[in-house]
Order: structure tokens, then sequence, then C-alpha cells
């Protein structure tokens, strides 16, 4: 009697083959990876799951097996999985990164690295009046972990000793993990992600690290060592400090799209400056890392303050040129097209 | 009252309300409240991903953390051989905070972008990383997604478990507020529909489910309608009667016919009794017929009832739930068994009917 028969059994005997076939092939895939799966059926792939998405579809209308249903919800949700998680392509990821992301986004924070750099500057030049107006204003800004002995009571010989410490193999590689692990790294990221707090961490990060800087370099000016110390503390700190810069301009970005969201909600709003930022933050961390290599290697080989000058002015020179121009043309390119 | 009243479905029962007294029968368990990121196709089409339950992301947090601190405690030990060795203490600080560096922050990016959106705890309690958008993952997404898990889980581990280290010199009131945000940080997936961490929402990924493999069974129709020789069902229902009940109900009866769980039981006969007693008295049915096959019964119901709806929505004619009340018990209706020794041939005796129930 046809009147008995519902409409999906005809439209689920038609279609199953097709389904079998895509459950198959996604359950060898979720097993080892798409990769595996022969040339014929990759090609089939595609077939199978765009006519399987259809069946999801009709289904949904006009099937009221529910088992059919949840089958197919269940299938082709497996299948987009399967298809959307094959291995990222990570040398073009890393191409796109630092060829164009990297310096288009420090571009597009410009603003806020502006305000960043002017708020460090700041800090070190309060920090730097104030002790040399008293040294002993330098325990208010310089954490006992940072001073590490250096202070106003130490001698002009100690601290000159330690702008030309010559360390061992071992210490190197000791002091280079050491500097990866060590705060620098952490306030960059912290200044990213408290971002989020409305930028208050994120300006006084930046102040108080700004003092560190300003209250040493009053402390070797008093000495007459300024020329010595910044040949020790700028080869690598040009890097370090720019990436600092760059995570507390990434931070205020954050925090300017919470406070002020603008036509979006803040929610969305979040979701695009975070990834903006988070390029930033990420290629930051990149910074450090060299920043550490020079930390940890060339400034305990290389004691020339000349050499260490001219490394100063290379580093500011090609992160200038950087930041300025890579990127440009590409982006060019996709908007002419 | 309202002409559409729905059943409750709750914990694997549903409730079959029928006037006064309610009935509750066994359904398969259902999918709890899970919820799902849509993601639409080209096709326009929108697909559902489970979400990841937040328990099942802590428990492969935990089993990737274990494998961490196995590795770090590995490279130590050898380490401290080396170092035993004659190559000095400053060498083995060095090199165990060099493993616990990388092995920290290059763990979960590494095996992620390797190993299709999964670490080895991810795989063991079968979640993974998917693009919210239904695009391709990208390697960028992963990358950030885990550059933050270090503010997000690793800052605040270290605020419990020695919130000095961090905060250096800081007074009291300002170390229990900044650990309190740190925290917020972490339980983030609390606050959220899609239990996005925030490496999660600035990568533009989600973490899903994909442990689960739902079975194509037979067609409940095909074992009464197809498989019977001369193709004629035993019972026949008029279209008043089938009218009777929405597409709630015919989902709740294809729970009670399917065979349940993993062994495969089939449906209890003593349910079947009450089931089929509950619809008979609902419909009117014609009790002068004499006895009915419970099973036989439910499955023609079920393939009719099922044939009305569809046909009905196609029409765009949408009953979604039962009507109040009952039809009057007509003699001399449309039902009619054709063959009495039908039963065997479809290898009924197993659940043989209840007596005693004609009225």
């Amino acid at each position: 009697m046809q009147s008995m028969i519902p409409p999906s059994v005809a439209f689920r005997r038609a279609r199953e083959s097709t389904w079998r076939e895509l459950e198959q092939l996604v359950a060898r895939a979720e097993n080892s990876s798409l990769r595996r799966l022969g040339s014929r059926d990759v090609a089939r792939l595609p077939l199978l799951y765009r006519s399987t998405v259809a069946s999801l579809a009709a289904s949904r209308n006009m099937c009221l097996d529910r088992n059919v249903v949840d089958y197919l919800e269940n299938l082709t949700a497996r299948a987009h999985v399967a298809m959307t998680t094959s291995k990222p392509n990570i040398k073009g990821a890393i191409r796109a990164f630092f060829g164009e992301q990297f310096p288009v986004q420090v571009r597009a924070l410009s603003g806020h690295l502006l305000a960043a750099t002017l708020l460090l500057f700041a800090g070190a030049a309060v920090a730097f009046v104030l002790t040399l107006d008293d040294p002993e204003r330098f325990y208010n800004f310089v954490p006992e972990a940072y001073s590490q002995g250096r202070g106003p009571e130490a001698s002009s010989a100690d601290l000159q000793q330690i702008l030309y410490d010559e360390g061992t193999a071992a210490d190197q590689l000791a002091s280079f993990s050491s500097f990866l692990l060590s705060n620098n790294a952490r306030i960059g990221m912290l200044c990213f992600a408290l971002g989020f707090a409305f930028g208050v961490p994120v300006l006084y990060l930046l102040f108080t690290n700004g003092m560190i800087i300003g209250a040493f370099g009053a402390l070797y000016h008093q000495r007459g060592m300024s020329g010595e110390f910044w040949a020790w503390m700028l080869p690598h700190g040009v890097t370090e400090i720019l990436a600092v810069l760059l995570c507390g301009a990434a931070g205020l970005g954050m925090a300017q799209a919470i406070i002020f969201p603008g036509r979006s909600t803040r929610m969305t709003n979040l979701a695009r400056v975070g990834k903006q930022a988070g390029t930033v933050v990420l290629g930051a961390v990149f910074m450090f890392f060299l920043a550490a290599l020079i930390e940890g290697f060339f400034r305990q080989l290389v004691h020339d303050v000349v050499i260490r000058y001219t490394v100063v002015f290379a580093t500011a020179t090609l992160w200038l040129a950087y930041f300025t121009l890579v990127g440009r043309a590409r982006r060019a390119a996709k908007g002419a097209q | 009252m309202s002409a559409l009243r729905r059943g409750k479905v709750a914990a694997g029962v549903a409730e079959l309300e029928d006037g006064e007294q309610p009935m509750y029968v066994r359904v398969r368990a259902r999918r709890g409240p899970q919820s799902f990121r849509e993601v639409t196709t080209p096709e326009g089409i929108a697909l559902r991903l489970p979400l990841a339950p937040i328990r099942a992301r802590a428990a492969a947090f935990g089993l990737d953390l274990l494998f961490i601190s196995l590795v770090v405690l590995v490279v130590m030990f050898g380490g401290a051989i080396l170092a035993a060795g004659g190559m000095g203490e400053g060498f083995f600080m060095g090199l165990a905070m060099m493993a616990v560096f990388v092995v920290r922050n290059f763990y979960f990016m590494v095996l992620e972008l390797f190993f299709h959106g999964r670490t080895f705890g991810k795989k063991a309690f079968g979640l993974r990383v998917v693009s919210r958008d239904g695009a391709p993952l990208r390697a960028e997404s992963l990358f950030v997604r885990n550059v933050t898990r270090d503010v997000e889980v690793f800052l605040p581990l270290t605020v419990i478990i020695a919130p000095e280290m961090l905060w250096a010199n800081a007074s009291g009131w300002a170390i229990v507020a900044s650990s309190v945000w740190l925290l917020l940080f972490t339980l983030m997936p609390f606050f959220n529909k899609e239990r996005l961490r925030i490496g999660d929402l600035l990568g533009g990924t989600v973490v899903i489910t994909t442990g689960e493999r739902v079975r194509l069974d037979d067609d409940l129709c095909i074992g009464t309608v197809m498989r019977v020789e001369n193709q004629r069902p035993v019972y026949t229902f008029r279209p008043e009667q089938l009218d009777m009940y929405g597409v709630f109900e015919l989902q709740v009866l294809e729970d009670v016919l399917r065979p349940d769980g993993f062994r495969r039981q089939p449906p209890d006969p003593a349910m079947l009794y009450r089931v089929a007693e509950r619809i008979k008295a609902k419909i009117g049915w014609d009790h002068t017929l004499g006895k009915t096959h419970d099973w036989q019964f439910l499955h023609d119901f079920y393939s009719s009832l099922r044939a009305r709806r569809e046909r009905r929505e196609l029409l765009g004619q949408h009953q979604p739930f039962k009507k109040e009340g009952r039809l009057e018990e007509e003699s001399g209706g449309l039902a009619v068994p054709h063959r009495s020794g039908h039963y065997s041939a479809v290898g009924l005796e197993a659940v043989s009917p209840t007596d005693g129930h004609d009225t």
C-alpha cells in the first residue's frame, strides 16, 4: 500500500551508498590522515561530501526518521573536520607572517607605538633626573632582582667589571636561557594580555620599565661611564626595548577596543583587534628571543665599545627598515587584484 | 490548556502525557544538553560541530601537562648526569631552564600544527581544534591560541602556587586583586557560550569533540513494509487516527521501537503492550477486531504515522505535537488484520502479545 511508505524511505535508498562511502573514507582519514588516502579517494571525497551535505539539508526538511538526520548531522560534521584540519601550510604561514603581517600590523599600531614610546621615555627621564639628584633613589626605581649588587654604594670598578664580564660557555648557556625565562618576554606578554584591563597595567608597566632604564643610566652617568654603559646595554636593548614597546602598543590597542568600541560590540571589536595585536605580540616574542641571543652570547664575547655601538646602529637601522618597508609591495599587489 | 501539549524528554525518559495520568517510557539516551558551533558551508548549509565539554578539555590539558613534566624530568636527569660528568652546575641549570622554556612554549603549538589540531591529551579525549569560521585550520591561528596559553594557564598556576614569585614587591591587596584578575582569564571558558579561551577568541578557533559516531540503523519502516512478502501492512489506520499524533510522538515511538543501546536489546514486550494500549485508546481503535500483535501494530502505526506526517510536511502542514482528547471508538473501522498466519513469517514469536488486554 503506497500511502504507508514514507517518502524518506525512497530518499534514503537512493543516497545511502553515497553516505556509506563517505563514512568509510572519513573513518580512514580520522585514523591516519587525509594524505594517506589514495588519489582516487581524495578526488572522490569532495563529491561525496557535497552530496551528503545536500542530503542533510533535504533530510532536515523532509525526513522524520530521527536516526537518519542524527546520522547525517554527525557524518557531515566529521567529514568537515577531517577536511579542514589537514596539516596547515606552516612554511607559507611563517613567510606570510614575517614578510607581511607582522610589519603591516605594527604600522597599523603606529599611533599606539608612539604613545608607548613616549611613556617609556618619560619614565626613563623622570628616573634619570631624580637619581642624579639623589643617588639613594636608585633603590626606589630598581627592584632587587634587577640590580644584582649594582647600586650607588658599589665601587666603580665593580660596576665596570659587570660591563665586561667574560663568562664560560656554560655560563653563556645558563644566562641565555635565564634571559629566555626572564621578565622581558613575560612583561611583553603581560602588557598585551593586560590590555583587557582597560590598559592601566600597560601604562604602569611601560612607565616603570622606563624608570629602571633611567635609574641605571643615571648611576653609570655619575661614574662617568655613560658611553660604556649604553654600549653594554643597547646592542640587545634596541631589540628588546622595541619589543616591549610593541607589546605595550598592542596592549593599548586592546584597551582602546574595550573602552571605545565604536560601532561594533566590545566582543567583536576585541576579537578583531586581538588578532592584530596577537600578531604584533607574536613577532615581539620572536624579537625577545633575538635579544636574548645577543645578550647571552654577543655581549660576553665582544668587549670593544666601537663594535658594540656598530651593532646598536645596525640593529636600529635594520628594525627601522623592516618595519617601514617590508610588506608594502605585497599589500599593494593584493589591493590591486 | 493548550491544544498542543509538549511531552517532556529528560534523562532518557519520555513522558507521554495523556489526559490526567502521565506515562513514562524509556527512550534511547539522547545527547545531553550539548551545544554546537554552527558552521556554514559554501553551499549555505549550516553544519553543527559539537563543542567540547570543559571537563574533557581540562582532562586533556592535565594529560598534556603530565607529559610535559615527564619530558622536563627526563631532560633534567640527563643534564644531571652530564653535570656530574664534569660539565658544571651552570651547564645543568642552563639546560634545564632551556628545556622548560622550549617544552612549555612549543609543545602545544608544534603538536597542534603537525598533528591536525590535536595534542596527545586532545587525541586521548577525542578533542580537536578547528577554525570557527569553517575554513581550513590556519597555522597563525594555532600560533596565537598557544602563545596566550602562558598568560592564561601558566601564569595563574604560578599565582596559585607561589604568588610572591610574580608580584615581588606589591602590597597584599594588590596581590589579591591581580591574582583574581589573572584567574578571570583562566575561567573565561565558563563565561561564554562556545567555551572559548582567550586564545580561541584571538586565534579564531574553537575546540570540538569528535569522539561520537552515530550509527545508521535500519529504517523501522522497512521491517514492516518492505520485507513483507505481499508488501501490505497488517494494520491500517485512517488519516484522522494518524493526525492525533505529531512529530514529537513519532520520534518517541522511534526510540521505543529501536533496539536499545550497544547490546542491541530488543524492546521490552510489556512496554510495547502499554504503549500500544495508549495509542489504541487515543485513536479510537476498533477493539472488536480482536487481539493485535503489539510489535507489528506499533511498527505499522509508526510507518503509517511517519508516511502521513512526512507527506503533510511536504505540503507545509506542520504538526509538531499530538492533539488533545481522543477519538471515539468506531466498530467496523478500516483496520483489518490481513492474514492471521502472517506473524511467523516475520519471526515475531519472540515477542508474543501479552494477553488479557481486550475490553
